[in-house]
């Protein structure tokens, strides 16, 4: 929904308070303030976070900041030491006057007043600073305010508002004034349910958000991305003058096929590469030509830990340092692909962790960094060379269930990145022999697919043998591998083999001797134990884990209970636990073979009760023991 | 080991930066020293030239081999820089087998961030992740570094884990007059001296080092590995000059930074002495503040003032009611003098796994500062960082250390306590009542001192229900309770914690007609101890332990028992282990108990095995079941 603002100009105010809704200083209700009532475990709570933007005679972006916060237990006293970033190359912002107030008790007179001395600036690095300082003599029932102003060079810098917190916010509101002769879209992120009180002020150019009541957020076991679960609302210019700017994604590929950062690097002789492209364009097969490009970018850079959607400093520069940002490292590989005869485009990606991406917004905020894209007999890859351990064949588990956008010079396009087949598979062989002392000794080969191969190779290349083992070994103690290792390192294609061999001292009491059927599947922590859920669970790929557990044991003992049997699915039946139980008591050998299977990779949080319920079941079968007993 | 000796000190230097690096083809070697190394250092030298007594340049030149990913670390170039210390040149190349550069970085490439985690920090680390085409690949860095303070001279640090060193030298070049004093550590290395007019060389040069394996649970590095300290005799630090050739001197110049910052505004000194009004005992009036000082101050870590050194005011301090270390301690001591009791600031090392500073070695090898309370007998130490450590404990993150008091006459270096298990209490009560169905209720009460108390206050009482579950289930073992309850009870010096679950299935797990049912609900001891094969390094515990456990089962009433485990009784130089099983068969009751005790935080390297074996067999032990057995009718 576009904002837009017809209002020339105003002069710039200097007095914030009259902006604020909320006015400075404490209230009895605030005094007397003890507890959240929809969070009543809060350790503190955000009475008020306002913020008015508004701009000067130079067109900055002037932003008065008002925060009132209450302390409610011990463990939230850290809420009473501040920090305010903000982006200082080319001094784009700067923050000034602070000040501040401590409430320590119900007599207002009383209060203290942040002492100047004890503010101070920090260089966190070449692009952030903060603003740090520390309330004193916080408390359980500290209130703190504080209030100062943020200058930014340019309404570039206006990007978006949260209303949301680690810690419950009473009231949120953010008011902005927007520049002449601009016009700006904004998309409103908030759950269902909550409301948001959008007031525009048209004659004023003026637009205000509110929410109030906006519960705190926290973090989760295979939570995508927490930027999914703000409360938020996002800016970007969308007209200046007469002329456009990306409020279509038409006008999105235009201005990023324009843009000598992004598209214009494609255009560019990477030196010292010819003679691979050449070695390259003999080979007919399109697919080896992407591999190999793809393997030659990869292992020539080196990622500096940077994201970016673009190479503001040049593909050539980060070819020549053989380092570079996502965005330097990504535009190479596209360069390259197209230089070997490819049909390769860049593609603007949000990764997992970054957020989703919404269709409906053109705002190219939404994207964290830049990937390759590769068509070949109609079927597309996606590359990310900063990657150094995953296969090209697979689609980066970062983007999977991701929105992504693809830049071409015909059209772009709004691509959503699922891919059905994805799967983290691997398949498990244990045999072994109990000797009468009760020993378990046992040779393993796990053989790993797809996702699963990527996970244990980059631990097989970057983690010592004994972590390795460690991540094998699970919960299960007294393990001692003698022999690990790993083969098929270097061929994607196939599975990798992780084998060897280990001892196992069995538990016992008396003439009960114990063994766990479930020996090296990772399935050793119930991740989903919490109460509730907010968010949805994203597992990225679907898995599937195959357990054959052969056992031979030694005539001295008997086999006095054996786990049973068992399929266990939930009602959709897409996560399902199966095992079969086979046995030879003459022989005395027993056989299990356990699959563990989830169908879907994305359960919604509503679906999070019967997930927790399946997995407690799951995880009390997996716990149940082979027992035998000593004749 | 093979140990050579240069005589040409400065114009070997010179000549092996200017040599080119045309013969690199070490990771073609597979050599007894080479061999299991992860990386090469192919060649070494470093010059430390101090020229004035509050400056010096350290200058770098090393060709190291990566062999493989597992070395990558070598990789990451950091370096500390703050006002003082200024990262003047660097040059780092990647070549090729040949010896050709492939790239080439320089400062400019460096990415410079805040350094620590605290509020404000007095420095930056300035880093590059050199990028490399792939393994083996060699690296050829020269750097200087120019220091404007002098109270730490930098070490010959040889060689960490995975590396193998065929060679490196380390030079350094003083002026005679202020000389440097040096010892070795986990190496018995001499150097060449040698004299050049005004200057002193010293010279220590290793060839042919087999790299040493990584080895969990032991000292911090500056202890692990072989290397050279070294400390200045007279140095200077933010343009104060001191004296580092005793404790007692470098005592007096930390005194000094000290200085009139103990004094509270008459109205706050008034205020304390009232507070302990009707008080007669240094240690009950120093109770008394403490408590006041836990309840009403909170560390904030501020890193400025004399590199870290110099604290605020007592009376900032106290207006604020925040500080860091030396800002607590010293507000502390100022609170205590204006009631009459005399205490010391004192700096340390801190962290369970530091090693006591040398008595016979005087450096600035401290990070923290806690107080103490001189006694004639038993001296109260105080740790004012803490809202919850007991008065008078300071835990094992500074006991077991040498700390340099700074007193009216200097500097004394004196030992903080040795940890005690008695002080590191944890004792478990449980009844837990079995349903025919294998669910269940039960209550633990958990009485606890020490770190324990610590741990579970922090982690468990005030934390939110669905943590508190989290810490429940991960850390101490319980299985996944429907419901729960978890209340505290506090006592002067034991925290008692109640809780209250339900659980669904009780036993570990139901097999045809038994049970089998864990001899604790929770797990009194779950962590595998790292193999102790060829153990070089003493391995460190967070701290000894006194841990007992007593739980009474009530089975079902169709139930009878089939096997109990049998009782243990082990010990090992450290440690002891007790466990006891009974049953009173008319009211259907089982009883458990178990007592494990580990007296010593640090286990020398010679005795590991036998603590792994003994701990191992705790585990096992741990993992016995009580087999309970339905009645047939």
């Amino acid at each position: 929904m576009p904002f837009i603002c017809i209002y020339l100009s105003f002069s710039i105010k200097t007095h914030a308070q009259s902006y604020f809704a909320d006015k400075l200083g404490v209230s009895t209700t605030e005094l007397n303030y003890t507890e959240c009532p929809f969070d009543k475990e809060a350790t503190a709570v955000v009475f008020v976070d306002e913020a008015v933007s508004d701009y000067d005679e130079d067109y900055k972006l002037i932003t008065y900041h008002h925060v009132k916060l209450k302390i409610l237990k011990d463990k939230g006293i850290a809420y009473g030491t501040i920090e305010i970033p903000y982006y200082l190359e080319d001094d784009f912002e700067s923050i000034y006057s602070l000040e501040g107030t401590i409430y320590n008790s119900n007599d207002i007179s009383a209060a203290v007043k942040l002492d100047k001395k004890s503010i101070y600036k920090q260089k966190e690095n070449k692009y952030w600073g903060s603003v740090k300082f520390a309330f004193p003599g916080v408390k359980a029932g500290s209130i703190i305010e504080y209030t100062y102003v943020s200058s930014k060079k340019s309404y570039g810098g206006l990007k978006e508002w949260i209303f949301q917190r680690d810690i419950p916010v009473l009231k949120s509101r953010y008011l902005v004034s927007i520049l002449p002769n601009t016009e700006f879209n904004y998309v409103v992120q908030k759950g269902a349910g909550i409301p948001i009180d959008i007031k525009p002020y048209s004659g004023e150019g003026k637009i205000s958000f509110e929410m109030d009541n906006v519960a705190g957020l926290r973090d989760e076991k295979y939570i995508d991305s927490k930027n999914d679960y703000f409360q938020k609302v996002s800016f970007q210019l969308s007209k200046f003058k007469d002329r456009n700017i990306m409020t279509t994604w038409d006008q999105v590929n235009s201005e990023m096929f324009m843009e000598a950062s992004f598209y214009g690097q494609l255009k560019k002789n990477i030196p010292g590469t010819d003679e691979f492209i050449k070695e390259i364009k003999r080979d007919s097969v399109d697919l080896n030509k992407m591999k190999k490009v793809y393997v030659y970018v990869r292992d020539n850079m080196s990622w500096n830990n940077i994201k970016s959607r673009s190479s503001p400093d040049g593909i050539k520069q980060a070819w020549d340092k053989k380092t570079g940002t996502s965005g330097d490292i990504n535009l190479i590989l596209v360069n390259l692909l197209r230089e070997a005869g490819l049909d390769a485009n860049p593609m603007l990606v949000s990764e997992r962790y970054n957020g989703k991406v919404h269709r409906e917004s053109t705002m190219i905020d939404q994207f964290n960094t830049v990937y390759a894209c590769v068509n070949i007999d109609n079927k597309r890859y996606y590359l990310d060379a900063t990657a150094k351990y995953n296969s090209c064949m697979l689609t980066p588990y970062e983007i999977l269930n991701t929105t992504a956008f693809i830049v071409s010079r015909k059209k772009g396009e709004l691509v959503d990145v699922v891919d059905t087949t994805a799967l983290y598979h691997e398949n498990i062989t244990v045999n072994a022999i109990v000797d009468e002392e009760g020993i378990l000794n046992a040779t393993f080969d796990v053989n790993s697919y797809n996702y699963a191969r990527d996970y244990r190779l980059g631990n097989a290349r970057t983690k010592s043998v004994v972590e390795n083992e460690k991540l094998f070994a699970g919960n299960v103690t007294g393990l001692n591998f003698n022999d690990f290792k790993t083969e098929n390192e270097d061929n994607d294609l196939n599975q990798l083999i992780t084998k060897g061999s280990f001892s196992l001292p069995l538990n016992h009491s008396n003439e009960y001797y114990f063994l766990s059927a479930n020996l090296l599947t990772g399935l050793s922590d119930n991740p989903f134990i919490n109460e509730n859920r907010f968010s949805n669970i994203d597992f990225g790929y679907k898995q599937s884990i195959r357990l054959t557990f052969h056992i031979k044991v030694d005539k001295k003992f008997v086999m006095d209970a054996l786990p049973k049997s068992v399929k266990l699915k939930n009602a959709a039946e897409d996560i399902v636990f199966t095992r079969m139980e086979f046995d030879d008591k003459e022989l005395n050998e027993m056989q299990f073979v356990s699959t563990f299977e989830i169908k879907q990779n994305l359960y919604p949080a509503d679906q999070y009760a019967t997930i927790k319920d399946f997995y407690k079941k799951l995880f009390d079968m997996l716990n149940e023991q082979i027992v035998l007993k000593k004749k | 080991m093979k140990i050579t000796f240069g005589l040409f000190i400065l114009c070997s230097f010179v000549q092996k930066t200017n040599a080119g690096i045309g013969q690199i083809h070490p990771y073609l070697f597979d050599t007894a020293v080479t061999k299991n190394a992860s990386v090469i250092k192919n060649e070494e030298n470093i010059l430390l030239d101090i020229t004035a007594v509050d400056r010096f340049t350290y200058t770098v030149h090393k060709v190291e081999t990566i062999l493989s990913e597992k070395g990558k670390d070598e990789l990451d170039f950091v370096q500390y820089t703050n006002k003082y210390i200024n990262l003047d040149l660097v040059e780092i190349k990647v070549v090729d087998e040949s010896g050709k550069p492939i790239t080439k970085f320089g400062k400019k490439d460096l990415t410079t961030v805040a350094n620590g985690e605290g509020l404000i920090e007095d420095g930056y680390v300035s880093y590059l992740k050199i990028p490399v085409p792939g393994f083996p690949v060699t690296i050829v860095y020269d750097y200087q570094l120019k220091f404007k303070g002098t109270v730490n001279y930098p070490s010959f640090n040889i060689m960490t884990s995975g590396e193998a060193v065929l060679k490196s030298t380390f030079t350094a070049h003083v002026l005679k007059e202020l000389d440097l004093r040096y010892k070795e550590k986990n190496i018995h290395l001499n150097p060449i001296v040698t004299e050049d007019g005004k200057f002193k060389m010293y010279q220590w040069s290793v060839a042919d080092m087999k790299p040493l394996e990584y080895e969990e649970g032991a000292a911090k590095y500056v202890s692990r590995y072989p290397s050279i300290q070294l400390a200045p005799n007279k140095f200077s630090y933010y343009n104060h000059e001191g004296d580092l050739t005793s404790w007692k001197k470098f005592g007096t110049w930390i005194g000094n930074l000290y200085e009139g910052l103990d004094e509270l505004p008459q109205d706050r000194k008034d205020f304390f002495v009232n507070m302990v009004k009707g008080v007669s005992t240094d240690r009950e009036k120093a109770q008394i503040i403490y408590k006041y000082l836990q309840k009403n101050f909170r560390y904030v870590s501020i890193q400025l003032g004399i590199g870290g050194l110099k604290p605020f005011p007592a009376d900032a301090t106290d207006k604020n009611k925040y500080g860091d270390c030396k800002a607590l301690s010293n507000f502390m001591k100022a609170a205590l003098k204006a009631v009459g009791v005399k205490s010391c600031l004192a700096i340390i090392n801190a962290e369970y796994n530091s090693e006591p500073v040398d008595p016979d070695f005087p450096e600035n090898g401290f990070n923290h500062a806690i107080l103490c309370i001189p006694q004639a007998k038993d001296s109260i130490w105080l740790e004012c960082t803490s809202n919850k450590t007991d008065f008078g404990v300071l835990g094992s993150f500074t006991e077991n250390r040498n700390t340099l008091l700074i007193t009216s006459d200097g500097g004394v270096l004196v030992s903080t306590p040795v940890s005690n298990a008695n002080e590191n209490l944890l004792s478990a009560h449980t009844f837990a009542q079995i349903s025919e169905d294998g669910s269940g209720k039960s209550v633990t009460t958990f009485t606890s001192s020490g770190a324990y108390k610590l741990e579970m206050a922090t982690n468990l009482i005030e934390e939110k229900k669905d943590d508190q579950r989290e810490f429940l289930v991960r850390n101490l073992g319980f299985k996944q309770p429907e419901e729960f309850e978890v209340n505290k009870n506090d006592t002067a010096a034991m925290l008692s914690t109640c809780i209250k679950l339900s659980i669904e299935k009780i036993p570990e797990f139901i097999a045809g007609n038994k049970m089998f049912i864990a001899p604790r609900m929770y797990k009194q001891w779950s962590v595998k101890l790292p193999n102790a094969a060829k153990r070089r390094l003493d391995f460190y515990f967070f701290n000894p332990f006194i841990k007992t456990d007593t739980t009474l089962y009530k089975l079902p009433d169709n139930y009878t028992i089939d096997a109990l485990p049998s009782p243990k009784n082990f010990v090992c130089n450290y440690g002891s282990y007790k466990t006891n099983y009974w049953s009173d068969t008319t009211k259907n009751l089982v009883y458990s108990t178990a007592t494990l005790q580990l007296t010593q935080l640090k286990i020398p390297a010679s005795e590991y095995a036998s603590v792994k074996m003994f701990f191992d067999e705790v585990l096992q032990e741990d993992s016995q079941r009580i087999v309970i057995i339905k009645n047939d009718n």
